[in-house]
């Protein structure tokens, strides 16, 4: 397989990871090069989904990407997520996280780049 | 080259989606009446489908269903209803949980930067070349 067809066939996983978590496909990006993944945009559960995105849930889901087997990197680039060596909280920020953000909700991705796994 | 079919009862939407997609190398097939897509969808080969959601008739949920069940093509929902998708209506979590998860399927909120859109197409097909 090309490594083409190995980054579709990894983003097509990633992506599957996300609806799993309830993560609104809409508010975020996803770019992947031989096997290096960069996410960007905000991460925000759909409309209606009981509980909020926490710490333990946003690791546990990065965890399930970094074990994709053709994925070699992954780099977050978030909105209102940071990671401070190896742990997840949410940016204080003024990030519109209630879900109810008008039409002007683009990828965003003013975030800063965190390398979540190395090479 | 690869073909998109894109389905949306705005002309505007459908000619900034066709040039954009178009300078990008995709050919595009432009449907603005949802009640025809399904026929023009099995007149051609197409990699992607766009839809979107709001559209006098048929909706973009119902044409989704409607195209699953012929073909598994890619698809990405453009619309400038972030709220469509809400987990309060069970036809949307039967399609999350049978549909989406398999990771074809996308979602872009207009208005969208052409970056935004080019990554989600290249996410879902790859380049228009290979």
């Amino acid at each position: 397989m090309s490594d083409r067809a190995l980054d579709l066939k990894a983003m097509r996983q990633v992506r599957g990871i996300l609806v799993k978590h309830w993560i609104d496909l809409g508010r975020v990006s996803l770019r992947c090069t031989a096997g290096s993944l960069h996410i960007r945009g905000i991460l925000l559960r759909l409309g209606g989904v009981k509980d909020p995105l926490s710490p333990p849930i946003v690791q546990s889901m990065f965890d399930e990407i970094k074990r994709i087997r053709d994925i070699k990197r992954v780099q977050g680039d978030l909105d209102n997520w940071d990671n401070f060596n190896g742990s997840w909280q949410q940016k204080g920020s003024s990030v519109d996280t209630s879900g109810t953000a008008g039409p002007d909700t683009s990828a965003g991705g003013s975030g800063t780049t965190i390398d979540i796994k190395g090479e | 080259m690869k073909r998109i079919l894109s389905i949306d009862d705005e002309s505007t939407i459908l000619r900034c989606l066709e040039n954009a997609l178009n300078a990008q190398g995709y050919e595009v097939t432009t449907c603005n009446d949802p009640e025809k897509a399904f026929d023009v969808l099995k007149s051609q080969d197409f990699a992607l489908i766009t839809l979107d959601i709001r559209m006098p008739g048929k909706d973009g949920f119902d044409l989704y269903k409607e195209f699953r069940q012929y073909k598994h093509i890619p698809a990405l929902f453009c619309t400038a209803f972030p709220k469509s998708f809400n987990t309060q209506s069970d036809e949307i979590v039967k399609m999350w949980q049978e549909e989406f998860i398999e990771g074809t399927t996308d979602i872009i909120y207009k208005p969208f930067d052409l970056d935004d859109l080019y990554a989600k197409v290249e996410g879902l097909i790859g380049p228009a070349n290979e």
